[in-house]
């Protein structure tokens, strides 16, 4: 055999061999995002699906984080999303005072321990700031290289006209193939106005490598939980190290944990199963004489690249367009008034029966007794154990230890709604009629590496923990951990007989993890005319992503 | 002379004021800490554990501390602890090296451990609700899990017995005894304490004696050991159980 024969062979062997199976595990692996709309007016909420497409069977945690971003890189919110299965949903409120311009969302894992470079893969998102008008100009980014969804030719999607009036119902069959359909793992549908704008945004999306710097320095996979970070600095800038710092976060079981600070100043707290937004109270204690200031990060991630942009003339459509949504939302708010997501609250499910201090030795229910005036008369008729001293203006308080029968020689931990006091005077006006509970622990306790002389806990009846902020070297932080489970407000129209306006951009927005050959969908239009947009997202299970879509006039 | 008392002022000036700024942290036994105490588990929480007199027995299942894990309820994992099984309170011991003390750790907190031998054999211990035996959870020792599941309940009890001079020269009246009990946890039955014998499981598959008996002549089941018993209940459950 020559050797051109054999070059011939070898050729032919990575036709037909290699090269399809590097397609078929070719893949769009990360996290990606697919958002209910391709535009929104600032105040609105953008909805959105996510799903994590792995390469392999490792687990880099089921929390993505989207953070809406300017096309400099420049931070503007961040939502923290749990997933089943590698997907999730949730919303990101747009702020009402962000200028008018191109976004970009960015949807990512926070997975330190994985080695492997990163990409963040970005989806573009047109905001037009409700309080423009005439908008002729807008900073338009320059892509080089943005990734389309490929359409697949087999999947069709039908109307049951092609031509509607406002507020007519669409009646959309969506035909997949059989053995597409088998092959798929999820399947997201949206239907709303079409933006001349920013149409192609959701067929397309923008890899960049995240920049490792901006990543939290400890190792960790989010699972089910959210990294907090911070950092203790003197009021002269210079790093705190070796602070022990304090989270508590108030409940009928408290939460607690600690953290010493490195050289850098920065601690970490990872909060499992904590849903909205949390009140936490961090407080760093030091052996420096220094005061300190604590800060919290809400752990953004940066990329290495910027999106070039330059600003455009609009086209005349697109002017029009602008002008007529923000219109609508104008009138939207008249009618309906603001439809925000309703309050964050607050849960944390850790799973414990007790809290971080165990089971207590005792507990009282001041109720039950006559009322004292304040921790001195409490401490005298109700805690058996408790020893309290004033010497001029030093109180101490000393708690009996039952392992040895005799007092402890420290101060026991003393808290308040789950706050640790260092400070006798913040309880000392403490009457019993402000106490729900006090729970006493008469034993040495241990938490991790810390151990406390025994455990006096005061539960107040619902009073402010504002107190906090009078401590030096502590705070009240307002932090947002995992997202609420919400189910998406306004997309159906909800005032058929009132005949009030309908101003709602999308008209349909739902993921599905299975489907049949045969599907059919069905939403009403609102008062807005122009194009509508019913989009398709299909992935299989060789995370290959394709879209399809199918425009509609509305008169 | 002035210079000095100079000195003296301002030695006390900025020992009054860093007290002033510094919040107190006595309470906790935190500056031995460092960044390597670091974790962002939840942290192991117990009590001191105070030591019994020297009694007859023992109060632990391993007398030696063994290398072990311990699984918290929120799912967080802890490994290479210093652990000994206390089967007269039914606690888990640790040996906390962060503080140096032995640590009774909370019981509600833990929801499996584990404990390595001196031949790297692992038992490994589950938290489980037996109504039989008692209202609260108590650990149970996992022999098997399969269709079937054998467990082993290890119990110290304190016995009165005749006066004798413990190894500090304290005249003592009571031993400690550990019992062990077996639990299999059938499908439909929930738990049953039981005796390992052949008996046993031909009474618990009534309409099976006769496989029952021709399982224990052909495998040759014998019941000497917690292996033995294993062995029984594999075969048992590939047989009778579908």
């Amino acid at each position: 055999m020559n050797s051109s024969v054999k070059n011939i062979i070898v050729i032919v062997f990575i036709l037909f061999f290699i090269i399809p199976i590097k397609r078929e595990s070719f893949g769009q692996s990360g996290v990606h995002l697919f958002p209910d709309r391709s535009f929104c007016v600032s105040g609105d909420t953008i909805w959105f699906n996510t799903i994590i497409l792995s390469d392999g069977d490792e687990n880099s945690g089921n929390v993505v984080h989207v953070q809406l971003d300017g096309l400099n890189n420049q931070h503007i919110k961040k939502v923290s999303v749990l997933c089943e299965n590698n997907r999730g949903h949730g919303y990101l409120p747009v702020p009402d005072s962000l200028s008018s311009g191109i976004y970009v969302l960015k949807s990512f894992l926070i997975d330190t321990n994985n080695e492997s470079d990163k990409t963040i893969n970005q989806k573009q998102i047109a905001v037009y700031n409700r309080f423009d008008k005439n908008i002729r100009d807008l900073l338009l980014p320059v892509i080089n290289n943005p990734v389309y969804f490929e359409s697949d030719q087999g999947i069709k999607i039908s109307t049951d006209k092609d031509h509607y009036k406002t507020r007519d119902e669409v009646k959309v069959k969506i035909a997949i193939p059989e053995e597409t359909c088998n092959n798929l793992t999820a399947l997201f549908i949206s239907a709303g106005i079409s933006d001349p704008l920013s149409k192609d945004f959701s067929s397309l999306y923008i890899p960049v490598p995240i920049n490792k710097q901006t990543l939290p320095k400890i190792s960790v996979t989010e699972n089910n939980g959210v990294l907090l970070s911070g950092k203790v600095d003197a009021l002269n800038n210079n790093h705190i190290e070796g602070a022990i710092v304090l989270l508590s976060i108030s409940d009928s079981i408290p939460y607690f944990d600690y953290c010493i600070s490195d050289n850098e100043g920065l601690f970490y707290f990872y909060l499992k199963n904590a849903r909205g937004t949390g009140n936490l109270v961090i407080q760093a204690l030091s052996d420096s004489s220094e005061n300190y200031k604590i800060e919290v990060s809400e752990n953004y991630i940066g990329t290495t690249k910027k999106i070039e942009s330059e600003v455009k003339n609009l086209h005349p459509e697109a002017k029009t367009f602008i002008t007529d949504v923000i219109n609508a939302s104008y009138y939207k708010r008249i009618f309906t008034g603001f439809q925000g997501t309703g309050a964050d609250t607050f849960s944390m499910h850790t799973g414990f029966k007790y809290p971080f201090y165990g089971k207590p030795t005792s507990t009282i229910y001041p109720e039950e007794f006559i009322e004292l005036p304040d921790f001195t008369e409490i401490s005298r008729e109700l805690l058996q154990g408790v020893q309290l001293r004033k010497k001029d203006d030093e109180t101490s308080v000393r708690l009996i230890d039952y392992g040895s029968d005799v007092l402890f020689t420290g101060e026991p931990l003393k808290l308040i709604d789950g706050i640790p006091v260092f400070d006798a005077q913040i309880f000392s006006s403490l009457g019993s009629g402000d106490l729900k509970k006090i729970d006493v622990v008469y034993y040495k306790r241990f938490f991790g590496g810390l151990a406390f002389n025994g455990v006096l806990a005061f539960y107040t009846k619902g009073k402010s923990i504002d107190w906090v902020n009078s401590i030096p070297g502590a705070g009240i932080f307002k932090y947002p951990l995992l997202q609420p489970e919400k189910k998406q407000a306004n997309i159906i129209r909800e005032h058929e007989k009132n005949k009030i306006p309908d101003f709602r951009n999308v008209f349909f927005h739902e993921a599905f993890d299975r489907t049949l050959p045969v599907n059919q969908i069905n939403f009403l239009l609102s008062d807005i005319s122009g194009r509508v947009a019913v989009r398709l997202i299909a992935v299989t299970k060789q995370n290959r992503i394709s879209f399809n879509e199918k425009i509609i006039e509305v008169e | 002379m002035k210079t000095l008392i100079k000195i003296i002022l301002i030695f006390f000036v900025l020992m009054f004021s860093s007290k002033l700024e510094a919040q107190d942290f006595q309470y906790f036994y935190w500056n031995k800490l460092t960044t390597d105490s670091n974790s962002l588990k939840y942290k192991l929480p117990g009590s001191i554990f105070q030591y019994r007199p020297a009694l007859k027995g023992s109060e632990f299942i391993n007398d030696n501390w063994s290398k072990g894990t311990v699984i918290l309820v929120n799912g967080d994992h802890y490994e290479n602890l210093d652990l000994k099984y206390n089967s007269l309170l039914e606690e888990l011991v640790m040996y906390n090296k962060e503080v140096g003390a032995i640590i009774m750790l909370d019981k509600p907190a833990i929801a499996e451990f584990t404990l390595v031998d001196k031949n790297e054999k692992i038992s490994k211990f589950r938290k489980i609700l037996v109504e039989k035996i008692s209202k609260k959870d108590i650990f149970l020792q996992v022999l098997y899990e399969g269709k079937l599941k054998l467990y082993l309940h290890y119990k110290t009890n304190e016995l009165a017995t005749s006066i004798y001079y413990d190894r500090s020269g304290t005249l003592q009246s009571s031993e400690l005894r550990l019992t062990k009990t077996y639990f299999l946890n059938l499908p439909e039955k929930g738990f049953i304490r039981f005796s390992p014998n052949k008996r046993f499981f031909a009474d618990l598959f009534p309409d099976q004696k006769k496989t029952i008996k021709k399982l224990h002549r052909e495998n040759h089941l014998k019941y000497k050991n917690t292996d033995d018993i294993i062995k029984a209940v594999r075969i048992i459950e590939k047989s009778i159980i579908n």
